[in-house]
């Protein structure tokens, strides 16, 4: 059975955790970042999003700490699990696909309009 | 999940944050607002850092609010794992927030014309002696007030009246008023207000609709609402009064009888009147009227 599309705010906190561990903040930027400022979350929407995704099973927290300047005791890091990796490629497959169709027929036009890259 | 106790927050609009966090369900509070907190944190600073003004982090916040805290409640109150949990939630937000929506949605079902529909008024009208009488019927929407009569005031003769509600299937007259005068009305917007021997009745969503009558066979007219209702308007006289009747079905399926007396000698000109009475009754005219 097919899963449905992934919501914009789920699937970019899957891309963005795709790179590596993060935590909350992080994700809220880089998912900012990738989605060229369309996908702007704010705490609850993220936490919410955290939330249903680590009952899933498709994110789970980090027991390590990255050790870099910012870190911060208090934040919490997530990590992808190999479910929520599998979802993201369904996804990315399934974006893929769409693309391919869309050039076929000519709707893309000459330049990117989503720009993922930071 | 590692729950983080944060201090008490000193800047004002982490404070206001916080505060804030208290809508969510507690369940989700326990275990993200610290992180929340955080993350809210984190905007102000880069807001500042980057020279915005922290407009910009309150703003994301107030967007995402409303949606995120309709998800959560509804969350929380799905996934409650104690049923005594589930039902005290349920006391505690949801039966009074039903209350209030059910509570509207049963007066709108039990009164659904006084509080949305526009009332049906039709404009009866009617030559008597060049004079226009204009009654306006109304339909029934609660038994204990019956419906109204108006006869605008600018328009008509002064004449002394006699003005009753009632029900036709019922036979029963509810309400009589010797009316030396007629009631006073006032047009305020859409909203109608009529004084009454000192009582003030007011219906809102008051549209006045013209009618035409074509003459049945029968003797007594037919008469047809621009809305399409059809009514009967009959009258009968004895040597002191004529008293007229409209009836109507209301939508509720019931005869709405308006009669209303008038009392002709009372007229400077009583014979016109007389005369067309008579002869709607399918009596002769007298010598030199005109069918009308």
């Amino acid at each position: 059975m097919s899963t449905p599309p992934l919501s914009p705010q789920v699937f970019h906190i899957l891309f963005a955790l795709s790179e590596k561990e993060r935590h909350g903040y992080d994700i809220m930027r880089q998912a900012e970042i990738d989605s060229g400022g369309r996908v702007a979350m704010g705490p609850g929407t993220l936490y919410g999003a955290l939330k249903r995704l680590l009952e899933d099973g498709k994110i789970a927290e980090s027991g390590e700490r990255p050790d870099t300047d910012d870190d911060d005791e208090r934040r919490n890091y997530y990590r992808l699990t190999d479910s929520g990796r599998a979802a993201l490629t369904d996804e990315l497959r399934r974006l893929d696909l769409l693309c391919g169709l869309a050039r076929e027929r000519d709707l893309l036009g000459g330049a990117p309009s989503l720009p993922f890259s930071a | 999940m590692t729950v983080t106790r944060i201090a008490a927050p000193r800047d004002p609009h982490e404070r206001a944050y916080a505060m804030l966090l208290l809508l969510y369900p507690h369940r989700f509070r326990t275990h993200y607002a610290p992180a929340m907190r955080q993350a809210f944190r984190d905007l102000l600073r880069d807001a500042r850092g980057s020279g915005r003004s922290v407009r910009t982090a309150w703003m994301r916040v107030a967007r995402e609010l409303p949606l995120s805290l309709a998800r959560e409640h509804l969350s929380a109150f799905f996934s409650a794992e104690i049923r005594l949990e589930r039902m005290l939630r349920l006391l505690i937000l949801y039966v009074p927030a039903s209350a209030i929506v059910g509570g509207y949605a049963a007066l709108t079902l039990w009164y659904p014309r006084s509080m949305h529909q526009p009332i049906m008024l039709a404009m009866v009208e009617q030559q008597w002696d060049d004079r226009e009488q204009y009654a306006l019927w109304q339909e029934i929407r609660d038994e204990d007030r019956g419906f109204s009569l108006r006869i605008p005031p600018i328009l008509l003769p002064a004449q002394p009246t006699e003005t009753w509600y009632g029900l036709f299937r019922r036979s029963v007259i509810r309400t009589t008023y010797a009316a030396p005068e007629w009631p006073e009305t006032r047009l305020r917007s859409d909203k109608l207000i009529v004084s009454f021997h000192g009582a003030e009745f007011s219906w809102k969503n008051v549209l006045q609709r013209d009618i035409f009558w074509p003459m049945s066979e029968e003797g007594a007219e037919k008469i047809m609402l621009s809305s399409g209702l059809e009514g009967i308007h009959w009258y009968y006289h004895d040597a002191e009064r004529v008293t007229e009747h409209y009836a109507f079905p209301d939508k509720n399926g019931r005869i709405v009888d308006l009669a209303f007396v008038t009392y002709p000698d009372a007229f400077a000109n009583v014979l016109p009147y007389k005369e067309q009475i008579l002869y709607s009754l399918r009596l002769p005219p007298p010598d030199g009227m005109e069918p009308f």
